[in-house]
């Protein structure tokens, strides 16, 4: 599991010299750590979560759950072992504990969901600049080829998730909707 | 040399360096082994510091190791500018699980180089003076990288200076307090013994033992001083039995003196008694000798006087005849020739006696005085001899006398007729008693100025015990006969003192012998 890390974090390294225009196969794995990452600085409130696994939820049929599953799928965070699962856009993601929207998703319905979501304990993790202004709780983007994350912070909180001191420490907070 | 030096210094500094050199060594050692303990201890504590603040780093760089984000943790690193020991700190990312790389770095302006890149590079270069912690970023059983820190040591020495500072404080105070310790201390031993010391030596110099020390306490320096008043007062009580010791030894002393006084005079007067017996017996002695020479003398006489009767008878004859006239020439021839005869007699006896008597008269007068003049030995002693004639004559005995003829002396010739006086009559009366013959030599030879007289007789001799006594004063063995016992020692006394010679008796088979040595000249008393 470290090899995969470590090589995944040499990826990152080479992100540096990779054009951020489109997401390939590259990006793609360093987003899956990032995501796998991510699980281990976040807390969800204990009645939301199952004491076996975490959820990551992808919309059906894109590139990215085939990634994921390849990556970090049965990995393990703690005492939780990452799962995947790939859900309908119209589909409640009541089990889901991050939900990562792709940047296809049209912004309307990008809205509507994070209304839905609201104050439901859901890591919501998306791309477009307005994400977070939307009711997104955490946003990744690209920073001079090096992938960052900005945080709303207040987001987070009315959904009842909690974020490690050392995550806040690194990542871009902002305000929320 | 040094414990000769410590030997012979004055009490009051011994105790002064054993109180200070106790209380200085003590606390050095304390010192010593406390600012040890110390530099360890917060040496360690350093490092447990320095080794926490690297946790607390790993901790906060953690997620920026993971997101790649240098820039949160260069920040997370500067938060080290409020601790001024840390001259730099680095964070090495483990890429490859084994590879290290620079990932953030903290230099602030204090002259350390710069980070190395890697780790092991930098775990090669440790500097001395400097300490460091490694602590490794864990993230979820994973390692994500190391934290490096380096510190100088200036909260050690810091912390080291405090302490030198305390102790040196706290040494000075104990050595002050050690100080006034060893006054009291000195106060409670070396003053009394000094006062004892001092009291000691003016009792050595006064002779006064009738001082006394203050009494002390009750430890051993008390004992000390009632321990030397008790001996000062036995050495006191010693000095008055002496005296009174030496009171009733001069007191004795002049009794035994009187007591001497009286025996030397009991003394003397035993000499005078005595000295008036030897006079009396040579008295006595003189008596005999003139009883001797009366009768010697009586024998030509008588011849003479009968002579002279018997002339005086024919010359009356013959007077008687020629008044008658009936002379006749045959009658004168025959008166003429008695006469001669009875003449010749005559002339021959009185000469005879007034030789007896000239020789008598010399012996007599020699033996009464004590003359000092020159005398032919060999003639003086026929002469002696020619005394004694009288007393020896009825006698069967001989004298043999060897002498050559040339001797003369010059001393006191009374006293050697005496000495052979006293030798003849002793060997008629004691040696030859009884006897019907006997024989005395009297040998004398010279040597050089000494005279050597021998007597020999051959008589009955001595017990070797009477011979010891011989000489002794009133020794006799014929007490109660008319022996005074005084003969001998009058021999004695007339060898030694007037001849100024010595007289032995020499042990022999027969009879007696006398050994006497004189000088030709006698000493002059």
């Amino acid at each position: 599991m470290a090899r995969v890390l470590s090589a995944l974090l040499a990826g990152v390294l080479l992100l540096a010299t990779a054009p951020a225009s489109h997401a390939n196969e590259l990006e793609l794995r360093v987003r899956a750590a990032f995501l796998y990452n991510l699980a281990k600085f976040v807390e969800w409130p204990a009645q939301s979560l199952s004491s076996q696994q975490i959820n990551i939820c992808v919309f059906q049929g894109s590139n990215f759950e085939k990634v994921l599953r390849q990556e970090i799928e049965g990995k393990s965070v703690g005492t939780r072992v990452v799962s995947v699962l790939s859900i309908q856009p119209s589909e409640l993601p009541g089990t889901c504990q991050i939900l990562h929207v792709e940047e296809s998703l049209p912004r309307e319905q990008l809205q509507t969901l994070l209304r839905t979501l609201k104050q439901q304990p859901v890591l919501t993790i998306g791309h477009r600049p307005s994400f977070t202004r939307d009711g997104g709780i955490l946003r990744l983007k690209s920073d001079q080829g090096r992938l960052r994350f900005e945080i709303a912070l207040s987001s987070g909180r009315i959904a009842g998730l909690g974020f490690s001191s050392k995550l806040l420490r690194v990542a871009e907070l902002v305000e929320g909707a | 040399m040094p414990r000769q030096i410590v030997y012979n210094m004055p009490l009051r500094r011994k105790l002064r360096l054993v109180v200070l050199g106790t209380t200085l060594l003590t606390l050095g050692l304390v010192m010593l082994v406390y600012v040890s303990y110390e530099w360890m201890a917060v040496n360690q504590q350093l490092r447990e510091d320095l080794q926490a603040r690297a946790q607390i780093i790993a901790s906060n760089t953690e997620a920026a190791l993971i997101f790649n984000d240098f820039v949160a943790a260069q920040e997370t690193l500067s938060a080290l500018s409020s601790t001024p020991d840390v001259v730099r700190a680095c964070v090495y990312r483990q890429v490859n699980g084994q590879v290290h790389t620079l990932f953030a770095e903290y230099q602030p302006n204090t002259g350390a180089p710069h980070c190395e890149n890697t780790l092991a590079l930098a775990l090669a270069k440790l500097r001395q003076g400097r300490m460091h912690a490694v602590q490794q970023v864990a993230s979820d059983g994973t390692t994500a990288g190391h934290i490096y820190i380096e510190a100088d040591l200036r909260k050690l020495w810091q912390r080291l200076r405090v302490v030198a500072w305390g102790s040196a404080l706290v040494t000075l105070l104990v050595a002050l307090l050690a100080l006034v310790l060893s006054r009291v201390v000195e106060n409670a031993i070396a003053k009394p013994i000094m006062l004892l010391h001092e009291l000691m030596q003016s009792v050595a110099e006064t002779g006064d033992y009738s001082k006394r020390a203050a009494p002390g306490g009750q430890d051993e320096i008390g004992a000390l001083i009632s321990g030397f008043n008790s001996m000062l007062g036995q050495v006191d009580q010693r000095d008055r039995e002496l005296l009174g010791a030496q009171a009733a030894l001069e007191a004795e002393i002049k009794e035994r003196d009187r007591a001497n006084t009286e025996l030397s005079l009991a003394m003397q007067r035993l000499q005078d008694t005595q000295e008036q017996l030897v006079q009396s017996e040579k008295m006595a002695s003189l008596g005999g000798l003139v009883a001797g020479v009366a009768h010697e003398i009586n024998t030509p006489i008588g011849v003479a006087f009968t002579a002279a009767s018997t002339l005086q008878t024919r010359s009356q004859e013959l007077k008687a005849a020629y008044s008658s006239g009936n002379i006749k020439r045959s009658m004168l021839d025959k008166y003429v020739n008695q006469a001669d005869e009875i003449g010749e007699m005559i002339s021959k006896n009185l000469s005879r006696a007034a030789e007896l008597i000239q020789s008598f008269k010399q012996v007599a007068v020699d033996q009464t005085s004590s003359e000092r003049r020159e005398f032919h030995l060999h003639e003086y002693i026929q002469e002696t001899l020619l005394s004694l004639r009288p007393r020896l004559k009825k006698l069967p005995y001989e004298i043999d006398v060897e002498c050559p003829d040339d001797i003369v002396l010059d001393g006191y010739p009374g006293a050697l007729s005496q000495v052979l006086t006293n030798l003849v009559m002793n060997s008629v009366i004691h040696a030859f008693e009884g006897r019907d013959h006997g024989r005395v030599e009297i040998c004398v030879h010279t040597h050089d100025e000494m005279v050597q007289l021998r007597y020999t007789d051959d008589g009955v001799g001595m017990s070797a015990e009477d011979r010891k006594r011989i000489f002794d004063p009133f020794f006799t063995t014929r007490r109660g006969q008319g022996g005074s016992g005084l003969g001998m020692h009058i021999v004695f006394n007339l060898v030694t003192r007037t001849l100024g010679g010595s007289i032995r008796m020499p042990a022999c088979d027969t009879g007696v012998t006398f050994d006497i040595r004189f000088p030709r000249k006698a000493p002059t008393p």
